[in-house]
């Protein structure tokens, strides 16, 4: 699938959650429909600033970054406060815990409507998103550690989505949901996370 | 800052931090050095399909979110 593709599925699936039909946003971009639908498809070869007028007319954001991919990453073990995790497998109760917040007991992940108990594993979200996305990627702003990015490779459909978190050291991570990338290497090592609801619009991770 | 503008300025950064000139990316790319030049300006007109070969030919990879 091709990135014009993937963009073009996603831009219409948010066109349908919000049940608007392709000559809505055509009228709101001040364009044709016949234009709507191609970008949706994926055939019409787009400028940044189509795309930009879509998603406007939708009322979201679209993020642009680019990802090293093509220079191997060897196999890094995070550790995040007092907590080193050796492997993806090992069970979430056999890590040691940190204090949760006492008011909280789940959070959501905006925009994909999913619910995590409080506590959770990145590998136990790994499997809910299974059924959605290919990859989780783990990515900081910050240079956080000293490899820039980690993935979970997990089964399912391919989508583009990233999850704003911020960490209980203050700092912001992404969790980002990409399809896959060959040249990654599958063996990352990442530490527990337990998500906690914040008052606000964001999720506060402790690890 | 634009989103071309700061998706442009990330490829130049890249590309500078690789060492190489416009000209190297366009060869690579098999696009003109001029839609180099644009993409890293952030200029109008900017296809999807260029900035998808330019990102190749740095070895980085193209990622969209929706939000």
């Amino acid at each position: 699938m091709t990135t014009a593709e993937l963009i073009g599925a996603r831009l219409k699936a948010l066109r349908e959650e919000r049940c608007l039909s392709q000559e809505t946003i055509a009228q709101r971009m001040q364009s044709y429909r016949q234009l709507v639908r191609r970008i949706e498809k994926g055939t019409h070869e787009a400028t940044l600033t189509t795309y930009e007028r879509y998603a406007k007319a939708l009322e979201v954001s679209l993020v642009w970054d680019v990802l090293s991919v093509l220079e191997p990453k060897p196999p890094v073990i995070y550790e995040w406060g007092s907590i080193m995790v050796p492997a993806l497998d090992q069970p979430a109760c056999d890590l040691p815990c940190a204090v949760p917040f006492s008011r909280s007991h789940k959070t959501v992940l905006s925009g994909l409507g999913l619910c995590f108990e409080n506590a959770t594993s990145l590998d136990a979200v790994k499997r809910v998103l299974a059924s959605t996305f290919v990859e989780i990627w783990a990515t900081g702003k910050k240079p956080l550690f000293a490899c820039p990015a980690a993935y979970l490779p997990v089964d399912g459909g391919t989508m583009h989505f990233a999850v704003p978190l911020l960490l209980a050291s203050g700092e912001v991570m992404t969790l980002r949901a990409s399809d896959p990338v060959a040249e990654c290497v599958p063996t990352m090592v990442l530490p527990q996370i337990r998500f906690v609801l914040d008052v606000g619009p964001r999720t506060r991770i402790i690890a | 800052m634009t989103v071309a503008e700061h998706i442009g300025a990330r490829l130049k950064a890249l590309r500078e931090a690789r060492g190489l000139t416009q000209r190297d990316v366009a060869l690579r790319a098999g696009i003109h050095q001029s839609m180099i030049s644009r993409v890293e300006n952030g200029r109008v007109g900017v296809t999807l399909d260029a900035l998808e070969r330019q990102a190749k030919a740095l070895g980085v990879r193209l990622v969209v979110d929706a939000r």
